[in-house]
């Protein structure tokens, strides 16, 4: 097992990390309360670090397609992740297995899980899978991420590490670690996190930021964003101008486009 | 048999109606360290390919190919064979051992000539009489005093071998242990040729057609018989047998120059070592599909369906017209890095790290959309409006995207469509 850690990227949650970063060598758990909360924005800074160094990454099993543009955008060099599909439950952990033994990546995210709205405990992997995972894992070097739904974090772990990730309006999202080595934690942690395409920026400057208004929206387009309004302060507003893509922000379409083919 | 001994010289005789083959090995003995070391290499290979030594066949040495061949004849004979034969002086054989002899032998033994000794001692002249010139030649050719000139086999171009099998396999065991005899065959025919494999082909043949293809690829060239094997094995799992298979086929479809390397030839236990990335790769690939094994990468197009490919890390196995073809007609030249992607497309643009496979309709009350609950649109519209030049009417996209905030304070890339429709495309995750 490696006692090298690497430094999650934000300050506060790493001195709270028995290892002052994420541990190598064994499972890290991040049970996410709804996929779309920035579950995997939080890792930008982890895997922009790794993959610059060249090293690879896998993503096992994941959710959705993993959006190529949106990681060039946060600066990960996408060329080094795998992705790993993986329908059946025995092939995932297999998979997990065969990865974690000829420790090849320098990180392996991994969705263990059957995806489902609200898995009964019946479809969430079984403990002692997560044990056998958690031996393997003593094989490879890097951190080992286990997305798991929220209902897993009822249900025990041997993983050594696990923490919830929580959406938060502003900022962006807390981390609550509920098990590591060492007295328990209470208190969240609230992490920025970057929207791709608008790259990293800190929590500072990002309060500093006054919203600019949507550039001459339209009257049905207004009336879309209306209630943005009484949330000005909102981590979105972080984007000074409205998104444009080769100057496709015309008017709205009227009535009459909708003849055109979609 | 024959073509498998190739790895060993490039000079490899068969005689086909004795069930004989022949090494010559004088010139490559120094390069397998020595007679013991090649037979014992030998002996480990005819009993990876199922003709285990001495119950199937025997192996002898001699200065001659007739000497050896009349020692591996003798050892044959034997009441209790040893693994590998150490031989015996020429003279001390029996006579039997010559087949040039045939209906002659019950005359000799009445002579009293038992060994090709006592027969060497007989006046030429008259044993050319009695017996024909064959006979003096055949002494002569193994003592080395006549030339005994062979016509060496070459290697097939092509690596394209089928076995039936023993007895009607509908357990993949029999079938696995089938086809590694095969491995241990092409590996044998690729060290020949100083080659190597980058992918193959197992054919499953039933009693009627069908035939099941599996194909298996390598994320490196190698010729290990180790690593063929393992990757076999993951291919089997994934494979449903649903007939009875009653004959076994292997195809090298990709063959590629390997120089020549220091690894364990047949596979036996070498080095234990961490496995490499091509080696993971190639096992994840055969397990679970080679299609199930990607690298993302960006593609120079405002489509969000097109900007984002999923390439399957191991080329030559696609079927021609697949998808997997046209995304490797879309990589383009050079390196594909996300990182050399051209930034206007890029930097400006907000694109979520999930992007759904196809865009779920969301309902909508008084124009607003709903998913979970209604959503806040918080950034927007971004007008894309591109693939129409593609064939396919259904790569038009004209949709006005918008990032929106859901009930449970996820971050949803929706999109709304001329006839205002409302889609979800992707989340910030």
């Amino acid at each position: 097992m490696s006692i090298t850690a690497l430094s999650s990227g934000y300050r506060h949650l790493d001195q709270v990390l028995p290892t002052g970063g994420w541990p190598g060598g064994v499972l890290t758990e991040l049970l996410v309360r709804d996929l779309g909360i920035g579950e995997l924005r939080f890792l930008t800074p982890t895997l922009r670090t790794l993959t610059q160094q060249g090293r690879r990454v896998i993503l096992l099993a994941p959710p959705h397609i993993p959006y190529a543009p949106a990681f060039a955008a946060m600066g990960i060099a996408a060329e080094k992740i795998t992705v790993i599909h993986a329908s059946k439950p025995i092939d995932r952990l297999w998979a997990v297995e065969q990865i974690l033994k000829s420790d090849q990546c320098g990180a392996l995210l991994t969705w263990l899980d059957t995806p489902s709205q609200q898995p009964t405990p019946q479809e969430l992997i079984r403990p002692e899978l997560i044990r056998r995972l958690q031996l393997a894992a003593r094989h490879t070097s890097g951190p080992v991420f286990v997305f798991r739904p929220w209902a897993a974090q009822h249900l025990s772990s041997p993983a050594p590490l696990r923490m919830l990730l929580l959406p938060r309006r502003y900022p962006d999202l807390a981390v609550q670690v509920i098990k590591r080595r060492g007295p328990i934690m209470l208190a969240p942690i609230d992490v920025a996190l970057p929207i791709p395409g608008s790259g990293l920026r800190s929590l500072k400057d990002h309060e500093a930021i006054i919203a600019a208004p949507i550039q001459a929206p339209t009257e049905q387009a207004m009336s879309l964003l209306k209630p943005l309004e009484s949330e000005q302060r909102h981590a979105l507003d972080r984007l000074q101008h409205p998104l444009s893509l080769s100057g496709a922000i015309t008017s709205a379409p009227s009535g009459k486009r909708s003849s055109l083919p979609h | 048999m024959g073509h498998w001994a190739l790895q060993f010289t490039p000079s490899v005789t068969l005689e086909a109606q004795r069930d004989v083959v022949l090494l010559e090995v004088s010139a490559s003995l120094r390069l397998w360290g020595g007679e013991k070391a090649l037979l014992q290499r030998l002996q480990q290979g005819w009993t990876a390919l199922g003709w285990q030594p001495p119950d199937v066949i025997t192996m002898a040495c001699g200065p001659t190919p007739r000497a050896a061949q009349w020692q591996a004849s003798y050892a044959a004979m034997l009441p209790c064979p040893a693994e590998i034969y150490p031989g015996i002086e020429l003279h001390r054989l029996p006579v039997h051992v010559i087949e040039e002899l045939g209906s002659h032998l019950s005359m000799l033994k009445r002579m009293g000539v038992h060994t090709i000794g006592q027969l060497e001692g007989l006046p030429r002249a008259g044993l050319s009489q009695r017996f024909g010139p064959s006979l003096v030649y055949a002494l002569d050719a193994a003592a080395g005093r006549q030339p005994d000139p062979r016509r060496w086999i070459t290697s097939p171009e092509q690596f394209h071998r089928q076995i039936e099998l023993p007895l009607r396999a509908d357990h993949k065991d029999l079938i696995e242990q089938a086809t590694s005899r095969l491995i241990t065959e092409l590996s044998g025919w690729l060290s020949a040729r100083q080659a190597s494999v980058r992918s193959f082909m197992v054919t499953l043949i039933h009693d009627t057609p069908p035939d099941t293809p599996l194909r298996l690829g390598l994320a490196g060239p190698t010729r290990e018989v180790q690593r063929l094997r393992r990757l076999l094995s993951e291919r089997l799992v994934r494979c449903v047998l649903k007939r009875p298979v009653y004959e076994v086929a292997l195809t090298a479809t990709q063959i590629e120059p390997l120089p020549e390397s220091s690894a364990d030839l047949l596979g036996g236990p070498s080095v234990i070592r961490k496995d490499s990335w091509a080696e993971l790769i190639e096992r994840l690939a055969a397990r679970l599909g080679p299609e199930q094994v990607q690298e993302v990468m960006a593609v120079d197009d405002h489509r969000p369906e097109s900007a984002g490919h999923a390439i399957p890390l191991l080329p030559g196995l696609a079927q021609s017209g697949s998808s997997w073809d046209r995304a490797a007609r879309l990589r383009p030249k050079g390196k594909p890095s996300l990182g050399q992607a051209p930034l206007s497309v890029f930097s400006e643009s907000h694109r979520p790290v999930w992007l759904f496979a196809r865009p779920l309709a969301l309902s909508t009350q008084s124009e607003r959309p709903f998913y979970r609950g209604p959503l806040r649109l918080l950034s927007g519209p971004e007008r894309i409006e591109a693939g129409w030049w593609e064939a396919q009417s259904d790569a038009v996209a004209q949709r006005d995207y918008f990032i929106a905030r859901s009930r449970q304070e996820t971050l949803l890339w929706v999109f709304r469509t001329p006839e205002h429709r409302w889609y979800l495309h992707g989340l910030f995750g």
